[in-house]
């Protein structure tokens, strides 16, 4: 595919060429109708009805739980989370309902359904609408957990969503929906190289790849030419460990940059992976640049969050 | 009633006598059935765990009056639909062996065990949690157009669980093909009915989500049955239903638990004379079945569920695999 789109009309363009291609799907969410109060689904509701694009009660629980009972009699339900940090009043849903439908009855029921919950940066929500809620599913097994970063991978990765069969958590970013791209070739769900490097990978999943691409920028600009590889993970489940070990086997420096404290998500996944590796295969050991274990507050929370500039003097460092 | 060119039309032909034997032997067959999974989980010869349905038996014919295309999300006490929609005592043991000769392969526990195919959908250790999946069952039904219904059981112990409150709010304002069915049994494990809400009966609750409701004796097969059976239409035409059948567990809450029901006795005795198999029994009577032949049915339901324990031990024996231990 060719030119240009946002980030929000490539989510929005997703969810009408993956309806259209499952018939049988239907959209559930609070003003996701002839109001899109995101815009995300802006027109869908005229274009497929307001059968398949429904406009619910406040119950998130059941919204999950009615998807998982459709999906039963070959539906796709795809449900929209006003915030992911409201994912937690369906957390039973989504992984006793949801994801372990496959597994309990040994595959004979499937579970194509998408969760979007759009991480709330940016818009002035305080701590209850800004959570970065990837780790709390990713130790949850057969629930896929993506995290796009581009208009490209929210595309691509949100068609894929419609024919896994178990559960996808689409954390999109409201801090990037304005955010330009080409949607370009299919992506599968590996691991995406943004910008190859020689001496650093920098690994990133949604809104870091961007200021990872920054930074890396700021160092070329410096005069690190061609030293800095930036991957975008796209999927933190399933995890590609091939393509993260691939790249630190190559340039043998390695930093992970993620939005949510240490406890979880993809650093301390990434770390693991490289456990895999010979113990004098890196030059340095691996990083991780998270932020502190605090709750982001209504104001002032990109003070909280990992910046280009911490990853300009982070990746300084481990190049020293 | 019946329509004879329906090809899912129900397995139980009109005629009291006949729905009489047929009833009775169904019940029957569960109540030995429950008997029997505790009796060999006791043994040591089975691993499951059970949550057995002795004195709710009657609910169980409900199924007889589903058709083919109808589905049941079941409470963890709804054995007896399950051989309402025709799951055999071999297709139950099973699964309660787990392993590669059965459907699942040890996945799930015997409580929430699932046949699909057949319309039994699986259950969840999330009291209520199952709700909102049979609503949205049920709404793929309304939008395919199939005319099939989903029946969701429950039991009253549910209705403390916020997820039955939001499906049931769905269901009535969506005009979804629910049946619900309230195993309404009074307790919550050790715990009367009257300590965790105001009224027994949920009507009164439910009704104001735009459901009919009824109250049934849970423990008259035939209340049990022509109730569904009047139900059914209205709840394919879009109209949700509420069947709440009063009954009384007369075991455990399971097979492990153990919990004191303290001062039920007098309770228990009342409701011992309203025991759903005799009770089916002297409805076969008055129907004019000769005791003799209750008898020697009972004695042929016994054999074939030593004869299906036989048959899914040997298809068990004869599948196994070492497990990671090597056992």
């Amino acid at each position: 595919m060719t030119g240009t789109t946002t980030y929000k009309t490539a989510l929005n363009q997703a969810l009408a060429d993956g309806m259209a291609e499952f018939p049988k799907s239907f959209l559930m969410g609070q003003d996701v109708g002839a109001f899109s109060i995101g815009g995300v689904t802006a027109g869908l509701h005229e274009r497929f009805g307001a059968e398949r694009i429904r406009n619910c009660p406040i119950s998130e629980s059941a919204m999950v739980g009615m998807a998982v009972g459709a999906a039963m009699k070959g539906y796709v339900g795809v449900i929209e989370m006003a915030y992911a940090d409201i994912s937690a009043v369906a957390f039973s849903s989504i992984v006793h309902s949801a994801a372990k439908l496959h597994f309990a009855t040994n595959g004979r029921l499937r579970c194509p359904l998408v969760i979007r919950s759009p991480i709330g940066r940016w818009s002035r929500h305080g701590a209850m609408g800004t959570d970065v809620t990837l780790s709390w599913y990713s130790n949850v097994p057969d629930l896929a957990v993506c995290m796009p970063a581009t208009p490209r991978e929210a595309y691509w990765h949100l068609r894929a969503a419609f024919r896994r069969p178990v559960p996808t958590m689409f954390l999109e970013d409201r801090s990037l929906m304005a955010d330009e791209g080409e949607l370009g070739a299919e992506l599968d769900d590996r691991a995406l190289e943004m910008k190859p490097g020689r001496d650093l990978t920098l690994i990133a999943a949604g809104r870091t790849v961007k200021i990872a691409l920054e930074a890396a920028a700021e160092l070329e600009k410096a005069g690190m030419t061609g030293a800095v590889q930036v991957l975008s993970l796209g999927h933190i489940k399933p995890f590609d460990g091939a393509t993260v070990l691939a790249a630190a086997r190559r340039t043998r420096r390695v930093l992970v940059v993620q939005d949510e404290p240490p406890y979880g998500g993809y650093g301390p996944m990434v770390q693991s992976a490289l456990d895999e590796l010979p113990v004098d295969a890196l030059l340095r050991s691996p990083k991780l640049l998270s932020r502190a274990d605090t709750f982001l507050p209504f104001l002032r929370e990109e003070d909280h969050l990992p910046t280009a500039q911490q990853i300009v003097a982070a990746a300084r460092k481990l190049l020293d | 009633m019946l329509n004879a060119e329906d090809a899912d039309a129900p397995r139980v032909a009109p005629g009291a006598d006949h729905r009489a034997l047929e009833f009775y032997r169904m019940m029957l067959r569960v109540r030995l059935f429950e008997a029997f999974c505790m009796d060999i989980r006791n043994k040591g010869e089975a691993l499951g765990n059970t949550y057995p349905s002795l004195g709710q038996e009657a609910i169980g014919v409900a199924g007889l009056a589903l058709q083919a295309r109808d589905v049941v999300f079941p409470s963890y006490r709804s054995r007896p639909i399950f051989f309402g929609k025709g799951i055999t005592v071999e297709d139950h043991l099973r699964e309660l062996l787990g392993g590669p000769a059965s459907l699942l392969d040890g996945r799930e526990v015997f409580h929430h065990c699932a046949w699909p195919d057949k319309g039994v959908m699986p259950a969840s250790s999330m009291i209520g949690g199952w709700a909102p999946m049979a609503a949205g069952y049920a709404l793929a039904q309304q939008l395919d157009g199939d005319g099939g219904i989903t029946v969701l059981c429950i039991g009253d112990g549910a209705f403390g669980a916020g997820d039955l409150h939001e499906a049931l709010n769905m269901i009535g304002v969506y005009k979804l093909p629910v049946l619900l069915i309230c195993e309404n049994n009074g307790y919550q494990v050790s715990e009367p009915w009257s300590a965790m809400r105001v009224r027994r009966g949920l009507s009164r609750y439910v009704e104001p989500h735009g459901f009919e409701c009824f109250e049934i004796d849970g423990n008259d097969p035939f209340a049990v049955y022509e109730a569904t059976r009047e139900a059914r239409p209205r709840v394919a035409a879009g109209t949700p239903v509420l069947l709440d059948c009063y009954t009384y567990r007369m075991g455990g809450y399971s097979s492990h638990f153990g919990e004191p029901r303290r001062g039920n006795e007098a309770e228990m005795a009342e409701w011992k004379k309203r025991d759903p198999i005799e009770r089916a029994r002297r409805q076969c009577v008055a129907a004019g079945i000769a005791e003799l032949a209750l008898d020697a049915m009972a004695q042929d339901e016994r054999a074939a569920i030593e004869a299906a324990w036989q048959a899914a031990r040997a298809a068990h024996a004869a599948a196994a695999r070492p497990n990671a231990r090597g056992h």
